[in-house]
């Protein structure tokens, strides 16, 4: 590995090297709040690094690139890390979080979505994914005072484990097939292979997309998402619901960019794929009383739309899948923090029935809550409308008329579930309620959120076209 | 193109009630101030309506015209116009909104975020009546359901949530399918031009082929959900009983509106043939809705219920006169429309101050109130019969004009039309009588008017009475956009109405 390879990785590097160093610090001196706003700093700096600096050279090692794709979400990822943090600050000294390793492990999971992000080969999917998921396995039972953050990690560490054993078998197969583990190419193995290969590489490619499939939670994988999300801490339910799932959509951006020349084989799985992931999962939200597990179907809803995008493909799709994805992060954050500011000594406000009266005794959170599910579902002027539609666009572009309905039908489901919290809030009969009235940085964490879902919904023009910059 | 005006003045239309929520919303632990705020925001929009009544169209209809960058990368534009037909709803709007501030001056929970949501739906319904650019447009069509949705949610009576929510069902589902169509609309133009745009104007010139009648349904549905007509209607009936005075106002009289002022802007002329194939039936779903309406309308004992569906019968009969396929039957219809939000506007006002002395809104609980508060009894008996047609007043005008351009085309049409106007009588008087005469029950004393309640329905009558005497006035502007359309959408060569 040459210096330029190591300049061109610098974000990513800034990250891992920043988060030992931190880890190294916690073991002598556990400070929580100097060691967690050290983090916000080292992963704004990442951000600033992969925003600033021109990599020298576009791919490294064959494995990940270095264009203005990854370090698009390279910065993505980094922020997010910042925010999560920042979110964290009173949240993690009331459950007691360790000092050192939460802010490490957070910092280490940004990396790993940033590698996976910018993955160009098999073996860099592989890699970014476990990276993080290591780390979120961990995350997820890192409150040590509830037994569902541990429930959560167990099922979360199972599911993922299996998942991994489908993804590395798939790799190996491919592999097998192709010769190759760099994308496109090994993509291009599904129409290439001949004979007694090509099962091979088909099935290479069916546990491949089933092991990301458990990831990214597509219905019918989806079955952990609800526990998972329910358990674990609010803020790593964000970095879970945003990142996690992100990461492996940029991934999938660059696998599946030749989609349309393998045939028809992969674009009708996916199809069904999205089309199932729609539907199962608005119906599933229905039932919700708990706000997590609602906005853990929201997610499984919300990776059909990606899903929907990323089959469309073309310039129209793949923009329409980043802006979708940047919207959806908005929003989720922005939902997630406000759970997590409201929590009091460890207790979440999850229930709807916890919720009542609430938009008259924390009238700007209730507001930014509502402002967050009503751009999830995706109705004007927020940023979630602007992000359907791009879409829509790219399904009808692209013939997909069927998807679209689909799409279209589960987003009218998906405003009652959407409404069913803001009607708790705000016409139901008021109660005293005694809710942490939350502190600067989880006000100003919000406040961004709700500055992006407000501003990429009424003038999404300049982020539509740096996207058009940055898609590959 | 560009009429030339010394300032934006359809973006300062827009950006005024957007600039009074967010001062509502900062005034909010001091509503006085922040009553004040909207009813000045809304006094100057108003004042900024009646200023756009005194500028002449340029030739091919268009008062004021702007247009500003927005998205480049969907090609879509921030493009407002002004012509006739939204001069008139504009003007509507800018009046109703000031007469909802003053029918809901004495709220009492949570009056800031009220008056906010208020504003913010007024400036969803100018966006409607202003925007040419598709998407916007929608972005606006939008925009107005969630401020609706919490007027009737958080300030309602009895089942708010669950009128409240199937309204915003029933409105979105004809939305989204608007929103297919017009991205269909929008693909095929792109396709053919290889410009793609949601300009209006460009979008009139695309060849949908084959898709034609779909797209058109699309567009359709949305409308005519919002209109309503029989039998999507159910929504309106739940939603009007429940709603607080104000949200009641602007629902039937703004928000009925944008749906007929979608067809004559984005439906009809951007699919023209399929519009003129479809004019026979949307005159049968206007007849069927004047006597389903009035019908349903005579069998209610809430009296509030009763106007709701009195409105469904009177956009029928807008409904028949856009559908009639004559230049003065069309011209009636906007009429009507500004004329039943004039006189239903002023019955939902009354009724919310009888209510408010009352304490209810069954017929069998009221009578009598003509000894107790003459005054508040002479408006109801006024706009009343303003709202049955008595010539003279608001609806007159427009229904006869409506009857006599239906006449032209479709005689035997036209015929049963007037007939629903004794259904008319018959609602509304069974109504007055059963309020103002009758025996009065025990209770507390009746007050009559305040001075700011006189003033409200004096303003209210006053602009009834002006429509009904010297509607010249507001069919001048409506002449020339009403000829461009029929002209644009082929309505006149078409056989239009029914047989």
């Amino acid at each position: 590995m040459s210096s330029l390879d190591l300049l061109a990785l610098l974000p990513v590097l800034i990250l891992a090297l920043g988060a030992t160093t931190i880890l190294m610090l916690g073991a002598w001196w556990p400070a929580r709040r100097p060691l967690l706003l050290a983090s916000v700093g080292l992963a704004l700096l990442a951000a600033l690094a992969a925003g600033g600096l021109t990599p020298p050279i576009p791919e490294v090692a064959q494995m990940f690139s270095a264009g203005p794709y990854a370090r698009f979400f390279t910065i993505l990822w980094a922020l997010l890390a910042a925010l999560v943090l920042l979110l964290s600050l009173r949240y993690g000294a009331d459950r007691q979080f360790p000092a050192g390793e939460y802010p490490c492990l957070v910092l280490f999971s940004a990396a790993g979505m940033a590698l996976l992000s910018s993955a160009t080969s098999l073996v860099g999917i592989l890699l970014g994914l476990e990276s993080f998921t290591l780390a979120l396995y961990i995350l997820i039972a890192i409150d040590k005072q509830g037994t569902r953050g541990m429930e959560a990690g167990l099922k979360y560490l199972v599911m993922g484990i299996v998942a991994t054993g489908f993804i590395g078998f798939g790799i190996a197969l491919i592999y097998c097939a192709g010769g190759t583990f760099h994308l496109p190419e090994a993509l291009q193995v599904v129409a290439s292979a001949e004979g007694e290969l090509r099962p091979l590489a088909l099935l290479g490619w069916a546990m491949l997309l089933c092991g990301l499939g458990f990831k990214i939670s597509l219905v019918p994988f989806h079955l952990w998402t609800p526990d998972v999300y329910q358990g674990a801490p609010s803020p790593v339910t964000a970095l879970l619901s945003i990142g996690s799932k992100g990461a492996v959509f940029a991934a999938l951006l660059t696998a599946l960019l030749t989609l349309p020349e393998t045939g028809p084989a992969l674009p009708q799985v996916l199809w069904m794929f999205a089309a199932v992931t729609m539907l199962v999962g608005t119906l599933c939200a229905l039932r919700q009383q708990n706000l997590k597990r609602m906005l853990a179907y929201s997610s499984v809803v919300h990776m059909g739309y990606l899903l929907t995008g990323l089959i469309a493909g073309g310039d129209t799709g793949r923009s329409a899948v980043l802006f979708y994805l940047i919207a959806y992060a908005a929003a989720s954050l922005g939902a997630f923090g406000v759970i997590t500011s409201f929590a009091l000594q460890g207790e979440e406000p999850q229930d709807y029935h916890d919720l009542r009266g609430l938009g008259y005794h924390h009238p700007r959170r209730s507001t930014a809550l509502a402002c967050f599910l009503i751009s999830l579902a995706g109705i004007p002027p927020m940023a979630g409308f602007m992000a359907k539609f791009g879409i829509f666009h790219a399904a009808l572009r692209a013939d997909y008329l069927g998807l679209a309905l689909i799409g279209i039908l589960a987003s009218l489901i998906s405003v009652y579930y959407y409404l069913r919290p803001i009607i708790v809030m705000f016409m139901t009969k008021e109660r005293a309620v005694c809710l942490h009235p939350g502190v600067p940085a989880e006000h100003a964490v919000l406040a961004l959120c709700l500055g992006a879902t407000l501003l990429f919904g009424v003038y999404p023009g300049p982020l539509l076209e740096l996207i058009l910059l940055v898609i590959p | 193109m560009v009429a030339t005006a010394p300032f934006p003045v359809l973006s300062l239309l827009l950006a005024l009630p957007l600039l009074g929520t967010v001062g509502c919303l900062l005034l909010r632990h001091r509503f006085e101030a922040a009553r004040w705020a909207t009813l000045a925001t809304t006094l100057a929009v108003f004042v900024l309506s009646c200023w756009c009544f005194t500028q002449s169209p340029g030739p091919d209809g268009w008062i004021f015209f702007e247009d500003y960058r927005w998205i480049p990368a969907l090609g879509a534009r921030f493009t407002l116009a002004m012509d006739g037909i939204s001069l008139l709803m504009v003007g509507l709007t800018g009046f109703l909104q000031v007469v909802a501030v003053l029918i809901s001056w004495h709220r009492k929970q949570h009056p800031a975020l009220f008056y906010a949501l208020l504003l913010l739906l007024e400036c969803g319904i100018l966006g409607v009546f202003l925007a040419t650019d598709l998407l916007l447009f929608y972005l606006f069509w939008e925009m107005m359901l969630i401020p609706m949705l919490f007027l009737i949610g958080i300030w309602g009576h009895g089942r708010r949530v669950y009128a409240a929510v199937k309204f915003f069902l029933f409105t979105l589902a004809g939305s989204l399918l608007m929103l297919l169509a017009l991205l269909g609309l929008y693909l095929l133009h792109g396709q053919q031009t290889g410009d793609y745009t949601f300009a209006l104007e460009a979008l009139k010139q695309t060849d949908c082929g084959a898709w034609e009648p779909w797209l058109y349904a699309g567009f359709m549905i949305a409308f005519l959900v919002k209109v309503p007509v029989v039998p999507l209607h159910t929504w309106l009936p739940d939603a009007h009983t429940v709603a607080p005075g104000a949200g009641s106002l602007d629902l039937a009289g703004l928000l009925l509106k944008t749906g007929v002022f979608g067809i004559l802007r984005f439906a009809f002329p951007l699919f023209p043939a399929s519009a003129a194939a479809s004019l026979p039936l949307l005159a049968s779903l206007g007849l069927i809705g004047l006597f389903w309406g009035a019908w349903c309308a005579y069998l209610q004992t809430d009296i509030k219920r009763l106007i709701a569906y009195s409105s469904i019968s009177h956009l029928g009969v807008v409904l028949l006169g856009i559908a009639a396929g004559s230049a003065i039957a069309m011209e009636g219809a906007i009429l009507l429309m500004v004329g039943h939000g004039l006189t239903t506007g002023a019955m939902f006002a009354l009724i919310s101050m009888l209510k408010r002395r009352t304490g209810s809104r069954e017929l069998d609980k009221l009578g009598g109130l003509w000894k107790e508060a003459p005054v508040l009894s002479w408006y109801l008996l006024f706009f009343g019969i303003a709202s049955l047609g008595l010539p003279g007043l608001a609806n007159f005008s427009g229904e006869i004009l409506v009857f006599a351009g239906t006449f032209q085309t479709h005689p035997i049409w036209s015929a049963l039309a007037v007939t629903g106007v004794v259904f008319a009588a018959a609602y509304m008087l069974r109504m007055i009588q059963g309020v103002l005469w009758g025996k009065r029950p025990p209770g507390r004393v009746w007050l009559d008017l305040s001075w700011r309640e006189g003033i409200t329905l004096g303003v209210l009558a006053f602009g009834t009475l002006w429509i009904g005497l010297y509607p010249a006035a507001f069919l001048d502007p409506l002449a020339l956009p009403v000829r461009l359309l029929m002209e644009g959408s082929n309505l006149i060569a078409s056989a239009g109405g029914l047989p």
